[in-house]
């Protein structure tokens, strides 16, 4: 079923087809999560979200329109929730490591450099306003247009693409050896 | 450093690459299992709301159908009053009032001459 289109998804489960939705689901949940994961840190918190998000799509299909795309509905959809569920409760903020905590981890495997990556990394998207995280996540991450990602936080185009330069600079300084080893 | 420039409008594809294996939480199979139960799970509530609405609603329907048949059967009964029966005098004798409805245009005519 992979080669049938969102739109024909879409139609599908409009018409109660809880498998077609379910295929989708597979397609857009990953993203999901990773935006949701943007603005609440916390991975419970941030797969409730994503559910009361999808739950929400779901229920909402029949006042879709189909000529339109799915994907930035459906994580528009998936944003509002995270952000009206962050507001709902008080969100348990994952601290992040302090960088002395995570050096005094011995030896230089994997999985110290992993954990050490993630500390800095959780660091550098704390440093960030919470508008440029999720511009650069969408646009390096996950491949998304500056014009999506602008429909989507409903802000003009080019303020994406200097929220993107911003964040990437910042992203750069603090994970510099990184990104060296990746490229 | 990639050399990726900040002002590049492609992707940068090693800072999207950490930024998305930091991020993705990796059991996306368990994930989904759940919401296809959660889509069940949203189904069957929607029927049970349905079975729940469906019961007063029977109710409802079978008060004004019955409501309905009395009223209909009491209007049956009680016919309605004619023209005689809203000028009829109480007690007067409908023979009377029958006959006045008998009653010609030139006779009154003739009788209203005579007055004159």
């Amino acid at each position: 079923m992979t080669d049938v289109t969102d739109a024909e998804l879409a139609a599908l489960a409009a018409g109660g087809d809880a498998e077609a939705f379910g295929q989708l689901v597979e397609r857009y949940s990953p993203a999901a999560r990773r935006l949701a994961r943007l603005f609440l840190r916390n991975d419970d918190d941030a797969d409730d979200a994503v559910q009361d998000g999808l739950l929400s799509a779901w229920r909402a299909l029949d006042r879709f329109d189909i000529r339109r795309p799915f994907r930035p509905w459906l994580l528009r959809i998936v944003l509002n929730a995270a952000r009206d569920l962050r507001r709902r409760r008080m969100v348990r903020q994952t601290e992040p490591v302090p960088e002395t905590q995570a050096s005094r981890i011995p030896g230089p495997d994997r999985e110290t450099e992993r954990t050490l990556l993630r500390a800095r990394l959780e660091a550098a998207l704390a440093t960030l306003p919470e508008r440029q995280r999720v511009a650069v996540t969408l646009f390096d991450a996950e491949g998304y247009p500056h014009a999506d990602i602008a429909a989507l936080l409903g802000v003009p185009e080019g303020t994406v693409r200097s929220d993107v330069f911003h964040a990437r600079r910042a992203l750069r300084k603090e994970l510099a050896p990184f990104l060296e080893e990746v490229s | 450093m990639s050399g990726h420039d900040p002002f590049d409008a492609t992707q940068d594809v090693a800072l999207g690459r950490l930024l998305r294996e930091h991020l993705s939480a990796g059991d996306d199979a368990r994930f989904v299992a759940r919401m296809r139960a959660a889509l069940a799970g949203e189904r069957d509530s929607s029927w049970e709301v349905l079975s729940r609405w469906a019961r007063p609603g029977l109710v409802a329907a079978a008060s004004v159908v019955i409501g309905l048949g009395i009223w209909l059967s009491t209007q049956r009964v009680t016919d309605v009053p004619t023209l005689a029966d809203a000028i009829q005098p109480s007690g007067a004798p409908t023979r009377v009032l029958a006959g006045a409805q008998d009653t010609r245009s030139d006779v009154v005519l003739v009788s209203w001459m005579e007055e004159q």
